[in-house]
């Protein structure tokens, strides 16, 4: 990764100590991370400067993640820019809800760092 | 005609007459009593009507009662899956990174604490996981996703992911996969989750040892199967310990927990997986001198009424089936411990 230009994330998360952590270790690795713990403050960076990629929690203040998903994905400025929706809701339902919504990788927390890099860089393209 | 002939017919006919009026009057009586005993049937009949009707709307509440509790009991479940999952993303998270500042620094003792924190994190999340694991089946609700499987694959991507932790305490790892053993019907996940949690168990009671994985095609009584052996060289079973083997949250004792860690849940769950695809898990083990655990699955898959969900039964009584169990064998002598 370190031919090219970084790799800028979204990450919407209303856990302050959830986003601060995964923001330090996306940093860590060489991604550029802006946060928001809004689902409609997100929504609102996220049309007027789309990231290459947006981490999403599901229960947010605001504009739920679910219903942040179909908004993006409704929308022809942002639909391209991949979601991962990453949730403490962790049962078969969540994902499938999830992926109804229109997300493009749905991961749960726990964190597991190395899975969910392996995600993101599925989506990235790889390149 | 004469008048003998006359008299016979005349006699003969009074006769019937009062033959008939006397049926008549036995006829009426008859019916008298048919009616009377009608009517209480009848009454009977509209008294277990009545019953019936109660006992249905009794059922029907009863029914409701449980479905309310069995949602509740989901919910409760999904809610606390998520309350854990939330404090353990930081905890989990953070110890990791604090691991890799630490590393940096070099500072080896604050780094083993901090394993320690994640160890424990992790433990935790797994335990959550398998708890949720056991409500689905025990509500049958777990379904099972049946693909064909090629074993070399499977036992190839199990040696990958098994690799640190069977040879954390300097064992040796060695893996023989038979080259004619093909695929087999099963749900992929569940016999890696099956595979992983006998060889961490095999790791954890075996030290300066081997741990084998084994994968072979066999018949028994004309059914192809798939035997997939984790063989170690530890510790062993006591015939108490055998016998406790399969339950939820029991461990082989008490010290278990405390030395070696372990849910109580995974031998549980990973039996009731195998008996989902049609197949269970056969234990061989000799205290003092290491286990054998294998897994035996049809080639062809679960039966098809069998495939998608399992039954409420408490299947830690639950015979093995399709095949024999091999023998415990007692250990001769002292039981080391």
């Amino acid at each position: 990764m370190s031919d090219r230009a970084p790799h800028r994330v979204m990450l919407v998360d209303d856990n302050a100590l959830d986003r601060e952590m995964l923001s330090r270790r996306l940093t860590r690795r060489g991604y550029v991370v802006r946060e928001s713990g809004n689902g409609a403050e997100a929504l609102d960076l996220l049309r007027l400067d789309p990231p290459d990629i947006v981490l999403l929690d599901t229960s947010l203040p605001g504009l739920d993640g679910l219903a942040l998903t179909r908004q993006l994905k409704a929308d022809a400025s942002t639909r391209d820019v991949p979601v991962v929706v990453l949730t403490a809701h962790a049962l078969v339902q969540h994902k499938e809800q999830a992926l109804a919504a229109g997300c493009d990788a749905f991961d749960t927390k726990p964190v597991e760092l190395a899975r969910l890099l392996a995600t993101m860089e599925a989506l990235l393209g790889g390149d | 005609m004469t008048l003998l002939s006359l008299i016979i017919i005349a006699t003969l006919g009074a006769s019937l007459v009062v033959l008939v009026v006397t049926g008549r009057t036995r006829d009426a009586a008859l019916r008298a009593a048919w009616h009377a005993e009608v009517e209480q049937q009848r009454v009977a009949l509209d008294h277990t009507i009545q019953q019936l009707a109660a006992a249905g709307d009794a059922a029907t509440e009863a029914r409701e009662r449980a479905e309310a509790a069995n949602t509740a009991k989901s919910m409760f479940l999904a809610n606390m899956s998520h309350e854990l999952r939330t404090p353990l993303n930081a905890i989990i998270g953070y110890s990791e990174m604090l691991q890799e500042d630490v590393a940096d620094m070099s500072t080896d003792e604050i780094s083993a604490d901090l394993q320690k924190v994640t160890g424990a994190g992790k433990h935790l999340l797994t335990l959550i996981n398998d708890i949720l694991d056991f409500s689905k089946i025990e509500a049958g609700r777990m379904e099972l996703v049946l693909e064909p499987v090629d074993v070399a694959t499977l036992m190839r991507d199990v040696e990958g992911t098994a690799a640190p932790v069977v040879r954390k305490q300097d064992n040796t790892f060695a893996v023989e996969v038979a080259s004619d053993v093909g695929t087999f019907t099963a749900d992929a996940g569940k016999v890696r989750q099956v595979l992983l949690n006998l060889l961490s168990n095999a790791g954890k009671f075996t030290t300066n040892g081997t741990i084998t994985m084994s994968a072979r095609r066999i018949d028994r009584e004309g059914v192809a199967y798939i035997a997939m052996e984790v063989e170690d060289t530890g510790v062993g079973l006591t015939r108490a310990q055998f016998g406790r083997l399969f339950q939820a949250f029991a461990q082989a004792d008490a010290t278990t927990q405390r030395d070696h860690g372990g849910t109580g849940l995974g031998l549980a769950l990973c039996r009731r997986f195998c008996l989902m695809m049609g197949g269970d898990i056969e234990v061989e083990s000799k205290a003092g001198s290491g286990s054998t655990f294998t897994v035996v699955l049809p080639v062809a898959g679960p039966a098809p009424d069998a495939s998608t969900e399992a039954s409420g039964d408490n299947v830690d009584d639950a015979e093995p089936i399709n095949f024999h169990t091999r023998m415990f064998q007692i250990p001769v002598g002292g039981t080391p411990q």
